[in-house]
């Protein structure tokens, strides 16, 4: 509980100190910032706290995190004094109704998903503790970069931004690293909450004076964010009852239905435990794919109720309050009037006020040390606004002008974005390599409509409703012309890197890249693997005709008729346009997965669909919560009740996984021994005490059984106690460092290490490693029972107990150390 | 041009205070080894100077400047202290700097009592105490008041780079001006604003205006970078707020009345005049003397309510004791001239007060004899009602400012000489000890001693006093700093018995299992701790009278390996 509330008070007073700034910086928003001012701050807060102590000026501790705070709240204080901000005052005086909704929300949902955290607290399974331990080694860290816990020697290889600003919090509050786990989940939904609320407040408030009457429709924002989820627990419901299963002459029970719709488990019978074990877990699995022989592959269709419920602190989780940050500032971005302008580097032209475009870039960049795949995503969305915000003052739609636009500001916000964080790109290595052609893998249109449903309703109808609406502006003729034109280009683009693979003379590992490919899908012949990709799009075209649809809908209006007489009427709907562009750019993120994917250690789109679906759905749901406000107060068809109906149809549907799930998950909202925020969980008391010892011991690297990834126990000693390990989960290292040239001979001398009889071989091996702590307990026993490779005869403790200086031991676990005495 | 002279005057009296305080702090400073906690801030400067890349605590300013000391003078426990005793040297000045306000005869006197008072020359002569922290925001405050925008800077980054003291400082004083300006005494926001337009006068041009954040800025950028070694001290200050906002959550342990009783016995004589001076300057409505008995009221109220309480932190109530008590000494002295009846009435004060403090201390040797002891305290009763009597003479005679002159001239003289007997003792003019009223912490042990027995085994086995090899187990900071040139000697947690290096040093506490058979173990005292758990010890009257009572030792053990006292 102190935790809790020192983390409330940290994250709200930092809202507060950084409020005046983003007042300043939003002067065109109804609510100047206020929303996001929490999140603002934390970003800034953790910048300078990164970047200082990377530059050698700060440390990773309480002293560090002080000056941080303290240049933080210096920033808002200059702003103040210098800027002479002083109707802020009469601004909080007139707005403190909305101040007070979203204090209130912050306040509710941080509480109120820290009690959801604290019926199942437990870090166990998934990757949560490699999360965790990300946390807990920046916590034990010294400085920047954060050693890796999983890799001694090295610093971590990731996107970490996020866990060092839980990492931060829990330094602050002088919090364990297993309780700011639950409690920075907790956080990063609240944040996403006020956010996605500041973002539809916001565009709401942007129509009318009224702005009080939108304070509670606003809330409808992180209600389709964060609340609404796909239709897969209706269907799991439907299907638990045994609905549409009939029982054949072989008394079987069999369903075209469910056999069609081919959602994993859901095709199979229902079994007698329909809610049983992680059944919730299904609904992050809706996507089928299937290779060339029909192998299937599991796609990853996450949304962000199921990464609360499941609550990983994934970067992708992380990155949520951030990613409405940068909305905020499209938006802004968006309604700013053309006023100043520089020229980047004295080389391109930006029609954008300097400071404004620092701002855009650092907030930019932040997104790949978050989550690198959101980087490009968003700064291409911010080039987006910018090129509609240019548009609307120009007369006509110069297509020339607006892709330089789109492409100037795209390329300067990624490069500077990329200096402000160079420090990390220095340090760091992706597994991703390059873009791969996606000739077979088709999303079948009822997967993509289970996934994306609760959103495409309110978003159809409302497109529909505009539509019908703006009848002198809209264009079908460039809506369907730039649509075919997108999907011909990406197509074409596609088509070029299978040309490109079969003409390239590269290969790797000895084999061409035409090779690698058609292993990767199952194939011997590339002529048959494309034409069965044509088939495949030709027979399952639903995903392609939505998107063709909705971006046919999108642009058209985007790009209306321009008509100075009717030009009061696009302003009074200026907010309309940026909603366009969110579904825009949703729309591309979930068709470019249809044609490509980037390569990874799994050769399959798992990560692009999860990436990129994840991203869209955040755009559409504020989309689909706009609209929803928008036909709940502008439709007056005779029809409406039905559209009404369909809505509340369609809410409904999303709303059974978050209810029966959150049951599930909870155990019916009840945990033996009571709630907890702390996740700390072990398989053995001999292992917690061991940790507790090596938790608080002087620092050095650790030795202790290699399993695999996923393991929960694994890597134990590392994640718990922060300190270096010298492998944890292997093929996570092999992911993060895009090969395992550091990993295999680290695994290969750990079971010698533990299974030689030789001393001197294992004490080169200590050495080798530097190991201070070497771990022998349970499960050092298990992982190195006699006959497993390097290990023929199991694990040899003696030379441990003859040679070295046993510093820790209780009934199961030793831990032994060399004296630095030579 | 008689004006001139008298301010050469002033300034050569100040300059004496100077010279004379200066001498109090710098003498012998380095006689006594460092205890622990003052081996902990000269190992890291040394380290620091060494090049060693640390993680640097919240004293930057001592850490920084005590690197240049090192690098001019090399390491030593003399230039270890020569920050604080430099900045207590200082000290003298912050009356002069405010004597407009405070007088000019009252300031003359409060830099006297700065420059002599135990409390100030016993901080101000160990090393990483907080008599910087308070030095610097003093002197920031009134460089600040005299519209030196400049100096006022630089003090502050001085003030904040010099611990978790400063925030209790800043506190103090902060409080103590919005209680001011809430009861009326000060006018908060036309002096800061009539300072605010005098910063902005002096700068009649851009680069003026620059020139006065010149310095504060290369002092910034100077004292945080140790020099430009280290970038992170720019930073490593801020670890002083939560150290001292920790301090509300973790308790010392140290009780308030040990505080009060450490004030009573160090200084009476600011004690007594000034609560006399608060008395007086709430009756006769003098608004300096209310804030000054503001600021001692909020001071004392939040080193006893505030749990992380060291007796050090006395030091913040010292300053506006002694500012009420200049203030009212000067007044009553001031108030009737002296002819032989006060001379008299003084002699007699003197004279029975010297008897009163014989008879106290008498009581030592009578301690085992209640009557004896009670007819010792009814002979002081009966001195005291003597001097009374002798004073209610005077004032039926001629008046009562006589009588009370002569008293006071007489109270002066006798407090005053128990001050210099308290300042000397305190200033570590005699030896360090644990019983001192200004160390919460082990006093230091015999270690030149040990240092000396090191250097005599170095030399047998290695030919040199530095180079002999070997280990300390569990060593704390003080045998850090003692033994930071001896390179051989490693510091470690474990001890494998396997390995025999020449010597070791185990603290008695662990009984590390050093083998016996290959080792001769001497012990040596590494520190020592006051013997008694109360407030105050069993022979309290000792300890009042000559600082003595029990201790105990805390022992090291020192094992030279059997070759080579058996070569010797």
């Amino acid at each position: 509980m102190a935790d809790f509330i020192f983390w409330y008070l940290i994250i709200t007073a930092l809202g507060w100190i950084s409020f005046p700034v983003l007042y300043c910086l939003l002067p065109n928003l109804p609510d100047r910032g206020f929303s996001f001012s929490k999140i603002f701050g934390l970003l800034l807060w953790g910048y300078l706290y990164w970047i200082l102590g990377r530059l050698g000026i700060t440390a990773n501790n309480l002293a560090g995190l002080v000056f941080t705070l303290v240049l933080t709240a210096s920033l808002g204080i200059y702003v103040i004094v210098k800027r002479k901000e002083s109707n802020i005052r009469e601004w909080i005086q007139e707005y403190r109704s909305l101040i007070f909704t979203t204090e209130i929300l912050f306040l509710l949902t941080f509480s109120g998903w820290a009690v959801i955290r604290s019926l199942n607290p437990e870090i166990i399974g998934t990757e949560k503790p490699m999360e965790l331990a990300f946390i807990n080694a920046i916590l034990g860290s010294d400085g920047f970069p954060p050693h890796d816990p999983w890799l001694s020697g090295y610093a971590i290889s990731y996107y970490y931004f996020g866990y060092i600003l839980v990492a931060m919090l829990a330094k602050i509050a002088g919090t364990l690293g297993s309780v700011a786990f639950n409690l920075g989940v907790s956080l990063i939904f609240a944040l996403s909450a006020v956010g996605s609320y500041g973002i539809l407040f916001n565009l709401c408030a942007l129509t009318k004076n009224r702005w009080k009457s939108f304070l509670m429709p606003a809330l409808l924002g992180p209600f389709f964010t964060l609340i609404i989820s796909n239709w897969e627990g209706f269907l799991h419901t439907l299907h638990s009852r045994g609905f549409l299963w009939k029982t054949d002459s072989t008394g079987q029970l069999v369903s075209s239905f469910w056999k069609w719709l081919d959602i994993q488990d859901l095709a199979s019978a229902p079994t007698e435990n329909p809610f049983g074990h992680w059944w919730w877990w299904r609904a992050s699995r809706v996507i089928q794919d299937y290779d060339f022989s029909g192998y299937g592959k599991e796609v990853i269709s996450e949304f962000p109720f199921f990464s609360f419920l499941l609550a990983d602190l994934h970067p992708h989780v992380l990155s949520l309050p951030f990613v409405f940050l940068i909305l905020i500032f499209a938006l802004e971005l968006y309604l700013q009037p053309k006023k100043e302008s520089f020229l980047w580097l004295g080389i391109i032209p930006l029609e954008i006020s300097p400071l404004f475009f620092g701002i855009l870039a650092w907030l930019a960049g932040s997104m790949a040390f978050l989550n690198t795949w959101n980087f490009p995503m968003y700064v291409g969305l911010l080039a987006g606004a910018f090129v509609l915000r240019n548009s609307r003052s120009r007369e006509g739609w110069p297509l020339g002008q607006l892709l330089k636009e789109f492409i100037f500001l795209g390329v300067t916000l990624g490069v500077t974005g990329g200096l402000l964080y160079l420090p990390w790109y220095l340090g760091f290595a992706s597994q991703a390599g390059g873009v791969i052609p996606n000739v077979l893998y088709i999303t079948r249109g009822s997967q993509f409509w289970v996934m994306f449903g609760p959103l495409l309703v309110p978003i159809f109808a409302w497109l529909f409703f505009t539509w019908t609406r703006c009848k002198t502006d809209r264009d079908i003729k460039t809506g369907l012309m730039l649509s075919g034109i997108l999907i011909l280009c990406l197509f074409l683009f596609m088509l070029t890197l299978i040309v490109m693979m079969i003409w390239l003379p590269i290969g790797v590992d000895g084999e061409s890249l035409v090779q690698l490919f058609l292993g990767s899908v199952g194939a011997a012949d590339l002529s048959q693997v494309m034409v069965e990709g044509l088939i495949r799009r030709v027979t399952v075209p639903g995903t392609l005709i939505t998107l063709f649809v909705l971006a046919s809908f999108s642009l058209g209006l985007v790009f209306y008729r321009k008509n100075k007489e009717k030009d009061q009427e696009r302003t009074a709907a200026l907010p309309d346009n940026f909603i366009f562009l969110l579904i825009l750019v949703g729309m591309t993120l979930v068709l470019v997965p249809e044609f490509v994917f980037l390569r990874d250690l799994f050769g399959y789109r798992i990560n692009t669909i999860f990436k990129f679906y994840y991203q869209a759905w955040l755009l559409w749901s504020i989309a689909a919560a706009y609209g929803t406000i928008t036909l709940f107060q502008k439709l007056q068809s005779p029809f409406r009740y039905a559209v009404f109906s369909g809505l509340a149809l369609s809410m409904a549907m999303g709303l059974f996984y978050p209810v029966i799930s959150l049951q599930s998950k909870t155990n019916n909202f009840s945990r033996d021994g009571g709630l907890s925020l702390d996740g700390v969980y072990f398989y053995s008391s001999a292992d917690i005490n061991a940790v507790e010892w090596l938790r608080l011991a002087p620092p050095g690297v650790i030795a202790e059984a290699v399993g695999g990834s996923y393991s929960t126990p694994h890597a134990r000693m590392a994640t718990y106690s922060g300190k270096p390990t010298v492998l944890g989960w292997d093929f996570h290292e092999i992911q993060w460092r895009g090969g395992s040239e550091l990993v295999t001979p680290r695994k290969e001398d750990l079971a010698v290490l533990y299974c030689t009889h030789n001393w001197d071989t294992a004490s080169n091996i200590l050495d080798k490693y530097q190991i201070r702590y070497l771990v022998v307990g349970d499960l050092e026993f298990t992982t190195y029972e006699a006959g497993k490779e390097f290990c023929p005869n199991g694990l040899v403790e003696e030379k441990f107990s003859k040679n070295m200086i046993t510093v820790y031991q209780n009934e199961r676990v030793s831990i032994y150390t060399l004296s630095v005495l030579q | 041009m008689k004006n001139q002279t008298r301010i050469s005057t002033e300034v050569l009296l100040y300059s004496l205070i100077f010279v004379l305080a200066a001498a109090l702090r710098f003498t012998l400073l380095g006689k006594v080894p460092l205890v622990e906690s003052e081996a902990s801030w000269a190992y890291q400067a040394w380290q620091i100077w060494r090049g060693e890349l640390i993680r640097p605590g919240s004293l930057v300013s001592y850490l920084s400047i005590t690197k240049g000391l090192f690098f001019i003078f090399g390491s030593s426990n003399y230039a270890a202290r020569v920050l604080p005793a430099a900045a207590g040297s200082l000290a003298i000045w912050i009356p002069y700097l405010m004597r407009g306000q405070f007088g000019r005869i009252p300031a003359l006197v409060l830099a006297f009592g700065f420059a002599i008072d135990p409390a100030v020359v016993s901080v101000s002569r160990i090393a990483g105490g907080p008599i910087p922290a308070l030095i610097f925001l003093l002197l920031a405050g009134a460089a600040f008041h005299q519209t030196n925008l400049k100096w006022s800077l630089v003090f502050l980054v001085l003030g904040l780079f010099s611990g978790p003291a400063f925030w209790m400082g800043a506190a103090i004083l902060g409080i103590t001006l919005i209680l001011s300006r809430v009861f009326g005494f000060w006018e908060g926001k036309e002096y800061f604003q009539t300072r605010f337009a005098g910063f902005t006068n002096n700068q009649d041009s851009n680069f003026q205006a620059a020139g006065e954040y010149f310095l504060p800025l290369l002092v910034l950028f100077t004292v945080g970078s140790f020099f430009f070694s280290q970038l992170e001290g720019l930073s490593a200050w801020t670890g002083s707020l939560p150290e001292f906002l920790r301090g509300w959550i973790s308790p010392s342990g140290i009780s308030p009345l040990k505080l009060l009783i450490a004030l009573i016995v160090s200084n009476p004589f600011s004690i007594i005049f000034g609560a006399l001076g608060f008395l007086n300057a709430w009756r006769k409505n003098d608004l300096v003397g209310k804030i000054i008995s503001l600021w001692f009221g909020i001071s004392i109220l939040l080193v006893s309510l505030y749990p992380g309480r060291q007796t050090l932190d006395l030091i913040w109530v010292v300053i506006p004791l002694w500012a009420g008590a200049a203030k009212e000494s000067v007044r009553i002295l001031q108030k009737v001239k002296s002819f032989w009846v006060t001379n008299v009435l003084s002699g007699i004060t003197v004279v029975l007060f010297t008897l009163n403090w014989l008879t106290f201390t008498g009581m030592i040797f009578q301690l085992g004899n209640q009557q004896s002891i009670l007819l010792q305290w009814g002979l002081i009763a009966a001195s005291l009602a003597l001097g009374l009597l002798a004073m209610a003479i005077v004032a039926s005679e001629w008046d009562w400012p006589t009588a009370v002159k002569g008293l006071v001239v007489g109270v002066i003289g006798v407090l005053g000489f128990y001050l210099f007997s308290a300042t000397v003792q305190g200033a570590y003019l005699k030896a360090g000890d644990p019983r001192s009223l200004w160390t919460n912490e082990p006093g230091a042990g015999q270690v030149n001693l040990l240092l000396d027995s090191i250097a005599e085994v170095g030399i047998a086995e290695t030919g040199r006093a530095d180079s002999i090899q070997g280990a300390v187990i569990n060593g704390d900071s003080t045998l850090k700093w003692i033994l930071r040139d001896h390179p051989g000697i490693e510091f470690i947690e474990v001890y494998d018995p396997d390995l025999i290096p020449p010597i070791l040093i185990t603290r008695e506490i662990d009984n590390v299992q050093v083998p016996e058979a290959a080792y001769r173990g001497q012990d040596f005292v590494i520190a020592v701790n006051p013997g008694w758990t109360g407030l105050l010890p069993e022979d309290w009257i000792s300890w009042i009278a000559f600082r003595s009572g029990p201790i105990e030792n805390e022992d090291i053990i020192f094992w030279v390996r059997n070759d080579i006292l058996s070569a010797d």
